[in-house]
């Protein structure tokens, strides 16, 4: 019974279901980098996006328009 | 993401980013990072997520399309939301213009309780749109804080059939057994084990179908480890296991 259990608490674990199978902290300064690279890819800039979101609702405001807003990562593989 | 190559970098796509203020929230990890969590705050919990807001951060919509024309679309259909909201304010509480709140809303995702209530009050309901409607109402209640759903749920469920009542209770089911994951998730195994066992003994069981079915029976299978249960295990176990050896990899 135990074998099995362990068992599948591996395959939970990848699902995120056991936190003593998580990913470990992750590096900072790598984490920082990955924000960089994904802060300047092209369309950022391109598309006007804001990063900021105190800023993002203040031209809302101003210019009575919806946020659009997109929710992403930088640390995914 | 796919979707920034895909959508985000084509021309066309500033042709509907002129019309609103492009938001851009990253989850990087870095720590102690403004904002960094944003798409936790407001409750979302996948990649990518898109969504509508005020100008005050206020959720009006979570988009589920992945194209600029569903963009451009439900953006429509907001503004048509506004418009109708502003003459429901202004007095014009007619039958057809609840009906047509009512169903925009519903349709939107993004009705208060307060506010369906008061439509479907006003408006008159034929049997598809009151079922809609009541399928509405879980939506709303899914959406809410755990006891305040089992409040306005009971409330609810009073004034509806049988099976609004089943559908409720396995929503319900649905949304504690999610709060005892997250207990788990927060370092409090003990605590989830113990109260997915005190719903398995007051014979509450999710429906194969359910997003909870695999965690209720896997910390299910948990507790019949502790307790050297081997009937439970072997249900629990018997539940985990064609889901299981389904997972890829």
């Amino acid at each position: 019974m135990s074998g099995e259990t362990r068992t599948l608490s591996l395959v939970l674990g990848v699902l995120g279901l056991v936190p003593g199978l998580r990913a470990q902290d992750p590096d900072p300064v790598v984490m920082q980098e990955k924000l960089d690279a994904k802060l300047g890819e092209p369309w950022v800039e391109k598309g006007g996006w804001i990063t900021d979101f105190a800023k993002a609702k203040e031209v809302a405001k101003k210019e009575k328009k919806l946020v659009f807003a997109y929710f992403t990562r930088s640390y995914s593989p | 993401m796919q979707i920034e190559s895909r959508v985000l970098s084509k021309d066309a796509i500033k042709g509907f980013t002129a019309k609103v203020v492009p938001f851009l929230s990253i989850m990087s990890l870095v720590p102690d990072r403004k904002d960094d969590q944003l798409l936790v705050d407001y409750g979302f919990n996948s990649f990518p997520t898109f969504a509508f807001l005020d100008a005050e951060g206020k959720l009006l919509l979570q988009l589920q399309g992945r194209e600029q024309k569903d963009w451009e679309e439900a953006a429509a259909r907001l503004a048509r939301q506004s418009e109708l909201r502003a003459k429901w304010a202004a007095g014009g509480e007619d039958k057809a213009l609840a009906g047509e709140l009512l169903t925009l809303g519903l349709e939107l995702g993004n009705l208060e309780l307060a506010e369906a209530e008061a439509l479907a009050a006003k408006a008159e309901l034929g049997d598809e749109e009151r079922m809609r409607y009541e399928e509405g109402l879980l939506a709303i209640l899914s959406r809410m804080k755990l006891d305040a759903a089992r409040k306005e749920g009971k409330r609810l469920a009073e004034g509806f059939g049988e099976a609004f009542a089943k559908r409720l209770d396995a929503l319900l089911l649905d949304m504690e057994i999610m709060a005892l994951v997250e207990m788990q998730r927060g370092g409090d195994l003990d605590a989830t084990i113990k109260g997915m066992h005190e719903l398995y003994a007051a014979g509450r069981k999710p429906d194969d179908k359910a997003r909870t079915f695999l965690a209720y029976w896997y910390f299910l299978t948990q507790h019949a480890d502790r307790t050297n249960d081997l009937a439970l295990f072997r249900e629990a176990w018997g539940n985990v296991r064609p889901l299981w050896s389904a997972t890829p990899g």
